[in-house]
């Protein structure tokens, strides 16, 4: 059978209004989750103390392995400066809901947010009670972020990306590439 | 793609803050529609900040945009500070740091968008994007 296109534009992606609404929707929604994972990540001690919270979940990663070399690391150097890793963990994710809600940077943080959730991933994939998919959504919902650059579907990098292109100076530069 | 404003923005951040303030308000910590806890403080901040850029950018007052900047700064950086301790003025936690700084940064972008845009030329509608 011979395919003809008799309308080219006919095939292609749909770029109107509506698409606009479904990326602004989607990044909105993955902001939130950010944010309420941010919720529990509490200071000053992230749950060392009580052995709940981030400890805890961190702490999966050992007693049930998914990569081993992430394993000791968990162990040797997470587990023992979990202060350290505890405000870093909490200010990602709380970045990650703020730079996603008002669409700023959004290239950047969809790639920040993928490498969070293999963080997340390799401490919480085999821990009871856990729903593989919706580590997979997770991913997916980034990659959706960063290959279509959500943060121009009514968000400020839509606003202060042409000015950023009409830049010479570098920093300009990556600000255009980070949205 | 459709292009956006300063004033498109700004009534896109204001109605997403209206829209999801009774959900952080109303629900309980232990649901999962609580995305970012807010108390009865920190939704007068919030509302407040609202009102302020709002209002800036629509006037052209870009002053009083800043002032809703540093105000959400300020109440971000107070809640990031007291989260965890027995002295939580706002009742948050890193969510309500989280949701303040996103305040922060939208109405902070769209000062800097007001604050540049006199110097330079209005870029051409365009219907395609730039990837």
């Amino acid at each position: 059978m011979r395919l003809t296109q008799a309308d080219p534009a006919a095939g292609q992606l749909p770029t109107g209004a509506s698409v606009a609404w479904g990326l602004w929707f989607a990044r909105v929604s993955v902001a939130l989750l950010w944010m309420s994972g941010a919720g529990w990540k509490v200071p000053p001690d992230f749950g060392e103390a009580s052995g709940r919270g981030l400890y805890r979940w961190a702490s999966y990663a050992v007693e049930y392995p998914v990569f081993a070399p992430y394993s000791w690391l968990v162990e040797n150097v997470v587990l023992p400066n979990i202060v350290v890793f505890g405000w870093l963990t909490l200010l990602t994710e709380a970045s990650l809901g703020a730079f996603l809600l008002v669409g700023l940077f959004t290239r950047f943080w969809a790639v920040v947010g993928i490498l969070q959730t293999l963080a997340i991933i390799g401490s919480a994939f085999n821990a009871p009670h856990e729903w593989p998919w919706s580590f997979y959504l997770m991913i997916v919902a980034h990659v959706v972020l960063l290959t279509t650059a959500a943060g121009r579907a009514y968000g400020l990098d839509g606003l202060l990306r042409p000015q950023w292109c009409r830049s010479d100076r570098p920093l300009a530069k990556l600000m255009v590439r980070a949205s | 793609m459709t292009s956006t404003t300063a004033w498109g923005f700004a009534k896109m951040l204001a109605a997403t803050t209206l829209v999801t303030l009774p959900v952080f308000l109303l629900t309980e910590d232990s649901q999962v529609s609580r995305f970012a806890k807010l108390g009865p403080t920190a939704a007068l901040v919030v509302l407040a900040v609202t009102a302020m850029g709002l209002i800036g950018v629509q006037q052209r007052m870009g002053r009083l945009v800043l002032g809703a900047v540093g105000l959400a700064s300020a109440a971000g950086l107070l809640q990031l500070i007291q989260t965890g301790r027995d002295a939580n003025l706002l009742g948050g936690n890193a969510s309500t740091f989280s949701f303040l700084l996103a305040l922060s940064l939208g109405w902070g972008g769209l000062a800097w968008a007001m604050l540049t845009e006199d110097s330079a030329p209005n870029p051409a509608p365009s219907g395609s994007r730039k990837l």
